[in-house]
């Protein structure tokens, strides 16, 4: 078995005063493969984001502290690279995607522009930057992307703006993406175009896929494997279909249960009972 | 059906449009330009020397002799320009750079220039014998002492005379120059230390930020003019224009400071700047490349209305004595000149305070355009 792509050990994060911290992230183990799907779920607050944002030191800190734990990204431990090593590897080979994509786009600037920006960043050698960034437009499905290049974020819709953001962070052929709730912000039916595309970019590129969401009707024919937080704790573990069809713990249950299924008479949607889960 | 029409203009032309909107920022604008053009050309307008002179079968151009060395900076700029021209394809390649070059020349030359004095040649040639000759606009030359002291404004001396003769028209067309560039320089250093401070405070919050805003209520703390009037009286007899500038610069950069700073904090809330940080961008490259472009508006209205202070901030200067020296002409000498003699010659202190009030009026104008153009929720459509 070869070394795992990324290895998280005990990390612990914490907020707040030291005397009495805030413990968003307590003691969470987890591991990717290389090209492997990840989905990570649970509620707003229980740490998902935290953790992502920690894979690359990126949480200001303060107020956040990383009080424990390694994170071994292709068996370097990125909590003790330097700024500039941290610059490299940011982009280049984790990169991110954020929820709203309106305002990850710098609103000043083209996106032809900031797309060139991640290439010139990360891959020097390219010589002709123009026709990269136009493949990798055409890559997440924007139709005419030469006519786009000097289209403003304020031109495009929030569908088409979460495109240009996947194109940048695959513009440097990442190792790892961090999707950090990348539907959130838009409507159904293009959430599903979005999850279409990842699919797609999953089956294509032996890229590794972080899925942060809070929402398991995402999860099922994407993930291959899902880790359930709650409360800063991976409560649960292990294969997608495996999870899905025999939840051991009670909030995974409880997260199931909150999705609506289609076609099911409901007069309301379920509430997590939190007593039931203590 | 329809068509709805997408509109393909970025922030600066949406800018300018709603900016060109509003008459009175058109019209201050316009002011504006016309001053900088005229004391550009004040050594042409306002000249004891004629510009062309025909004598003996001779064409001569006796007002390029008397230029002082300041006045060559048209004949640096017209080869600067050629070589834009020149090499516009490699500077359209890169625009930036292009513009980071040519922007940094412009400024050395200025400084350059500006380090010189600029007098002029008392001399002139007006009773020359000449067979042809065109005069310039005002055929005196600053600091040219005539025997008619205290001419009330006529067509010989346009805005009258002051006390030893001199021609105010010519002089103020003259301190139009040492006006306009020090709002300018002076202006741009506050700019250059305050955005700098701004920046690095807004960016790195923490003990940055509060040793920063500490330091910046120290300096708030000292009267302005005061603090420069100190600094003036160290520097001595060899006050020029170069070290007025510089000190109302270092005095004023407080109020841009804090603006950069508010700026900073908020931009780098937004989550674009969380993006460019996972994109691999560096702490220098996310301050200049990212949150110093989206925070331009708000500096650009700083600055406008700096400009503005600055020039009414040096015409007090020279107004209490402490500004440019004896010789050369400037709009709060002028002035302070004319106190002693405001009973019968009104026009002394008739003209150069129009000429500030103008200049002020325009610049604030100019400035609450840009302000309305930046901020939607001014605009009233």
């Amino acid at each position: 078995m070869s070394t795992p792509l990324l290895r998280v050990e005990n990390l612990g994060i914490h907020f707040g005063p030291l005397n009495d911290p805030v413990k968003a992230v307590d003691g969470i183990s987890f591991g990717m493969e290389a090209g492997e799907t990840l989905a990570v779920v649970g509620e707003s607050g229980s740490g998902k984001s935290v953790t992502a944002l920690a894979l690359t030191r990126l949480l200001a800190s303060p107020p956040a502290r990383i009080v424990s734990g390694r994170i071994e990204f292709e068996g370097s431990d990125t909590l003790l690279l330097s700024e500039s090593e941290l610059q490299a590897l940011r982009g280049k080979q984790i990169a991110y995607i954020f929820q709203e994509p309106g305002s990850s786009l710098n609103p000043v600037f083209t996106i032809g522009y900031q797309i060139r920006e991640a290439i010139e960043l990360h891959r020097p050698e390219v010589d002709d930057v123009t026709a990269e960034i136009i493949r990798a437009l055409d890559t997440v499905g924007i139709r005419e992307p030469a006519k786009r290049l000097d289209d403003y974020p304020h031109q495009l819709s929030g569908g088409m703006q979460q495109r240009v953001m996947i194109a940048m962070a695959l513009a440097c052929q990442p190792r790892l993406l961090v999707a950090d709730e990348p539907t959130t912000a838009l409507d159904v039916t293009i959430q599903k175009q979005i999850m279409d595309l990842l699919k797609e970019l999953k089956r294509t590129s032996n890229m590794a896929i972080m899925l942060i969401t809070h929402n398991f009707g995402l999860v099922s024919d994407f993930a291959d494997r899902v880790a359930v937080m709650f409360r800063g704790r991976i409560v649960e573990t292990g294969p997608t279909a495996e999870i899905l069809r025999n939840p051991q713990h009670a909030y995974t249950r409880a997260l199931i249960d909150c999705v609506p299924k289609l076609g099911q008479k409901q007069h309301r949607l379920k509430v997590i009972d939190y007593a039931g889960i203590d | 059906m329809n068509t709805v029409p997408v509109t393909h203009e970025g922030n600066a032309q949406r800018l300018w449009r709603r900016f060109c909107s509003d008459s009175f920022a058109r019209n201050g604008l316009r002011v504006v330009v016309v001053l900088f053009i005229l004391a550009a050309l004040a050594p042409f307008l306002a000249n004891g020397h004629a510009i062309v002179r025909v004598a003996d079968g001779q064409i001569t151009f006796p007002v390029f002799r008397s230029l002082e060395p300041i006045e060559w900076r048209f004949l640096l700029y017209v080869p600067l320009a050629g070589m834009a021209y020149i090499f516009r394809r490699p500077l359209s390649r890169h625009p930036r750079r292009g513009l980071v070059v040519g922007g940094s020349f412009i400024v050395l030359v200025e400084i350059f220039l500006h380090l010189t004095h600029p007098i002029n040649d008392p001399s002139n040639d007006r009773d020359s014998a000449a067979s042809f000759r065109i005069l310039p606009l005002v055929h005196y030359s600053p600091i040219e002492t005539t025997p008619d002291q205290f001419s009330p404004p006529s067509w010989q001396h346009p805005c009258g005379t002051d006390s030893t003769g001199r021609d105010i028209a010519a002089r103020m067309l003259h301190g139009a120059r040492i006006s306009l560039s020090i709002g300018f320089v002076s202006q741009g250093i506050a700019l250059l230390i305050g955005v700098t401070m701004g920046s690095v405070a807004g960016y790195y919050r923490g003990w940055t930020d509060i040793g920063i805003c500490r330091f910046i209520e120290i300096m708030d703390c000292f009267p302005t003019l005061l603090l420069i009037l100190v600094v003036i009286s160290f520097t001595g007899s060899q006050n020029n224009m170069f070290c007025i500038m510089a000190v109302i610069g270092v005095t004023n950069w407080t109020g841009a400071a804090r603006l950069v700073r508010g700026e900073f904090l908020r931009l780098s809330a937004q989550p674009f700047t969380l993006a460019a940080k996972a994109v691999g961008a560096s702490d220098l490259r996310i301050i200049l490349r990212h949150l110093l472009p989206n925070s331009l508006g708000p500096i650009l209205i700083v600055g406008t209305f700096g400009v503005a202070s600055a020039i009414l901030l040096e015409s007090s200067l020279s107004f209490l004595g402490f500004g440019m020296q004896a010789p050369t002409p400037s709009w709060g000498d002028i002035l302070s000149e004319s106190r002693r003699y405001i009973d019968f010659a009104w026009w002394l202190a008739f003209f150069p305070g129009l000429a500030i009030l103008v200049t002020i009026m325009s610049y604030n104008f100019v400035g609450e355009g840009l302000r309305d153009a930046v901020d939607p929720r001014l605009r009233v459509k």
